[in-house]
């Protein structure tokens, strides 16, 4: 078993604003979601959106200086050297600007509009090294550099780790999962038997340090599955959710534990991964805070880590923020969660394709 | 420290600009399971073809520019853009395409945004896995307007490698030496990998983590 993987640093952005202002605005049951039109500027149908700033087409992108101001403490040439790797994940990463050049044809949208020179972009203007991992796989690519920073680190490869977050919110995202029905005029109810179930989107991004030295807050396991089973849905037996939890299963006490779960407000999914979960952590708390926040995509898990830690800080997870009916399981939390005595969170991901990722964090007081 | 897999299989395959060429090769799979493939899809699907990925395999997948063809698409589709370009159009769908139908999971799947450094980064990781099978893929989409904008490839390309045991001869090796000398600002593009799988040639890609992967054939293409 590899030694426990400890956060060093971790902040993180979200519509709410930073971790502390965002933990507070969550566990007030608050939502940034507002009504916005589908492609921004350019109107179309209302739905729910978590927003920084309008949607507009800029060179910068108008997500670069909110991103610069976040990693400013790591934007430094001592990171991606041979000995401190960089991860930087997004899904979708400067694809705002593609969606612009598309529309306008100026070369200037080109040089941040793919993933890749988006990327080489960003490397430069934070002073980083060469050695820099990207990584792209829609809502768990944060998981994703979590998961290869602590392999690096236990393989000997690095010192210490950095793993940079972040996907903002552009037509092109909110017309796709417009198109895919599940971003619609309804706001999010995670783990609520509602038909149709819906999804709302936020701009979100981290980033978090890591090293094998002593910490109060550690990564136990990093666990990763792919179910390959269709683009946009799970197993119907919830066979990927069981896979995914089974190997944590033996090291968590389920009266020690609460989970943070993907939750995003589809309603199959949020069936198969709360029934999962309680059949796993029976009376184990399940929360979601995609109702508040939005999906923040590609940087989803390592926001919400970022906020697993605050409240580990303050004594108290925020709820499933947009529930108040029914839920698939008693274990869902509508409202905030004592954690005096929890000592480790399970924090879970999912993507198309059937990817899922879980992180279990423990927290020595 | 060294790390060594042996290459238990290599493939490769391009697809040319000739529409008949996609379709037959689309009409090769059974009945309608390929009928919204993309072209980037169909060539990866083709290398795919007597292999089976396993549970507790990992699949490192590699690309600079991803599924093109399905984003124009998706982009000229506005204001009311379709579905399936866009979830044809995300960065892993290519390998995504032809692993769904066939249904296969596995334990790890790691698409990589392919840099300067992708074909050390892609091996590399291949390497530093447990699993028994370590997969590494790589493609690319010939695009239409994005490539007259130069922001796309110029050929549908894809390259498959199976990695295993050292323990188990094969195709050649692949091996990264931590410690060896190498300059770790050096390019390892994934044309260098490919072209290195293609001619059966040797290669040696310096990692930016340090030292060098290299890649031995014992055999001709």
């Amino acid at each position: 078993m590899p030694p426990p993987v400890s956060i060093r640093r971790c902040d993180a952005l979200t519509a709410f604003g930073g971790v502390e202002d965002t933990w507070r605005r969550l566990s007030a049951g608050e939502t940034a979601l507002r009504p916005t039109p589908v492609l921004g500027p350019g109107g179309g149908d209302l739905v729910p959106l978590a927003l920084l700033d309008p949607m507009e087409a800029a060179v910068p992108p108008r997500w670069w200086p909110r991103l610069s101001e976040l990693v400013s403490p790591v934007a430094s040439p001592e990171w991606g050297r041979p000995r401190t790797p960089v991860f930087l994940t997004s899904s979708n990463f400067g694809i705002d600007n593609l969606c612009a050049y598309s529309q306008t044809p100026d070369p200037a949208f080109l040089a941040w509009g793919l993933n890749s020179s988006c990327a080489e972009r960003i490397r430069g203007e934070l002073a980083w090294g060469p050695n820099v991992t990207v990584l792209s796989h829609a809502c768990v690519s944060a998981h994703l550099g979590l998961h290869l920073a602590a392999q690096n680190l236990h393989a000997g490869l690095a010192d210490r780790a950095l793993v940079v977050s972040f996907d903002f919110l552009s037509p092109f995202v909110a017309a796709g999962f417009n198109a895919l029905k599940i971003l619609n005029g309804h706001f999010p109810a995670p783990y609520t038997p509602r038909d149709p179930g819906a999804v709302g989107l936020g701009d979100g991004a981290a980033w978090a340090e890591l090293d094998l030295a002593a910490s109060p807050f550690t990564l136990d396991h990093i666990v990763l599955g792919n179910e390959f089973h269709h683009f946009t849905a799970n197993r119907p037996d919830g066979l990927g959710f069981e896979n995914l939890l089974g190997p944590i299963a033996s090291a968590a006490d389920p009266n020690s534990l609460w989970i943070k779960g993907h939750g995003t407000g589809t309603t199959e999914a949020g069936r198969l991964e709360a029934t999962a979960c309680a059949r796993r952590f029976p009376g184990s708390p399940l929360v979601s805070w995609k109702g508040g926040l939005g999906h923040t995509l590609g940087s989803c898990a390592l926001v919400e880590l970022a906020l697993a830690l605050a409240s580990f800080r303050h004594g108290s997870a925020p709820g499933t923020v947009g529930t108040s009916g029914p839920t698939f399981t008693p274990e869902v939390a509508t409202s905030a969660v004592n954690l005096a005595r929890r000592r480790s969170a399970l924090l879970l991901c999912n993507a198309f394709g059937g990817a899922h990722g879980a992180l279990f964090l423990r927290h020595e007081a | 420290m060294k790390l060594e897999r042996s290459i238990h299989a290599a493939g490769h395959r391009a697809l040319s600009t000739d529409a008949g060429e996609t379709e037959a090769l689309r009409a090769s799979f059974p009945a309608n399971s390929m009928r919204r493939t993309s072209r980037l899809g169909l060539a990866m699907a083709d290398l795919w073809r007597g292999h089976q990925a396993g549970p507790d395999d990992t699949i490192v997948y590699a690309s600079v520019y991803s599924e093109t063809r399905a984003l124009e698409d998706f982009l000229r589709g506005f204001p009311r853009p379709g579905p399936v370009h866009f979830q044809t159009s995300i960065h892993p769908a290519g390998i995504q395409q032809a692993l769904v139908p066939r249904q296969l999971p596995v334990a790890s799947f790691f698409p990589l945004v392919a840099g300067p450094r992708a074909a050390a980064q892609a091996l590399g990781l291949a390497l530093l896995q447990t699993s028994e099978t370590a997969w590494v893929a790589a493609a690319e989409e010939r695009g239409t307007w994005l490539l007259e904008a130069g922001a796309a490839s110029d050929e549908t390309w894809a390259l498959l490698l199976k990695l295993g045991s050292p323990e188990t001869p094969g195709l050649g090796t692949v091996s990264w030496d931590t410690t060896a000398t190498s300059n770790p600002g050096g390019t390892a593009t994934l044309a260098d990998l490919r072209q290195s799988l293609q001619n059966r040639l040797p290669g040696r890609f310096p990692h930016p983590s340090g030292g060098c992967v290299t890649l031995r054939w014992h055999s001709a293409p």
